[in-house]
């Protein structure tokens, strides 16, 4: 499978947010629940990854 | 826009920040090389991803060998935090003197170190020099990643496993220490200590999954501890 193409589909997958965070501030409420949400799972994805590779590494050790 | 706003903006930015990104996306280079990803891969994910967390499930999914679509949507879900950051972010930049086409821009420059200094540095600026200060200073971050993705994809040879990872770690310890004091503590303290548990549980049941799988189910098990009872 050709790297470069799975390169663009995440930068495209990423960009998809930032992209959408752009479009949509001026009409979205902040506080609203779904927002909250969002911004949990997003906390709870970025730890979930450091920490399976904080436990991988210390295995190595 | 603002040259002396970007100026300021490329000169607060080379110092501790960069510093703290190079020695991140040296670590990345090196694992990178080592997951057998060859060179102007890793760079380009440097600029084209612009996320640790995206960049390092890119290789390592291709480490594992996941299908396409397990990857990109385990991709997307890491990312999925640039929407509530860009959605802070933006009625602090929005003005009347800047083009749509610039906040689009702007958006792929953004990054978890580049929103945290600007979330503490913009009220101290006037909107109107907020997002040529970015742009110098995200401009910054960017080559200084870029550049050592490259020198610790070259030197992977020299830095020991441990090392490499410890140097990656550096970046969200750091980051994660300077947002405890953020406005919404506390659902980054209950998100991040809920995927830390699930992330790893997830692991178990389905290796491939797991990214998706701890983040949605630590991320709601914080959104239910959240809510007022």
């Amino acid at each position: 499978m050709d790297l470069w193409l799975l390169l663009a589909l995440c930068g495209l997958a990423t960009y998809l947010w930032r992209g959408a965070g752009v479009l949509v501030s001026s009409g979205i409420d902040a506080k609203s629940e779904v927002f909250t949400w969002v911004s949990c799972v997003a906390y709870a994805i970025i730890a979930g990854i450091f920490a399976g590779a904080l436990a991988l590494w210390l295995l190595k050790l | 826009m603002g040259e002396a706003a970007f100026r300021q903006g490329v000169r607060e930015a080379a110092g501790a920040p960069a510093a703290i990104l190079l020695a991140g996306f040296l670590g990345f280079g090196a694992l990178a090389a080592a997951q057998g990803i060859p060179l102007p891969v890793a760079v380009a994910s440097t600029v084209l991803i612009w996320a640790l967390p995206g960049q390092l499930i890119f290789v390592e999914m291709h480490a594992l060998a996941a299908p396409l679509a397990v990857t990109i949507v385990a991709v997307m879900l890491s990312s999925a935090r640039f929407l509530p950051m860009t959605l802070m972010l933006m009625p602090e930049i929005r003005d009347a003197r800047h083009r749509a086409w610039q906040y689009y821009v702007l958006a792929q420059l953004l990054s978890l170190s580049g929103w945290t200094f600007a979330v503490a540095r913009f009220p101290q600026l006037p909107r109107a020099q907020r997002l040529a200060w970015f742009y110098g200073f995200a401009l910054v971050l960017v080559a200084t990643s870029a550049l050592s993705t490259a020198a610790g994809y070259v030197g992977a040879d020299r830095l020991a496993p441990a090392v490499q990872l410890a140097l990656v770690f550096m970046v969200p310890m750091y980051y994660l220490l300077i947002l405890s004091g953020a406005v919404r503590e506390r659902i980054a303290a209950l998100g991040l200590a809920c995927g830390a548990v699930a992330g790893p549980l997830a692991y178990f049941v389905t290796p491939q999954w797991s990214v998706v799988l701890g983040g949605l189910s630590g991320g709601t098990a914080a959104y239910l501890l959240l809510r007022p009872r």
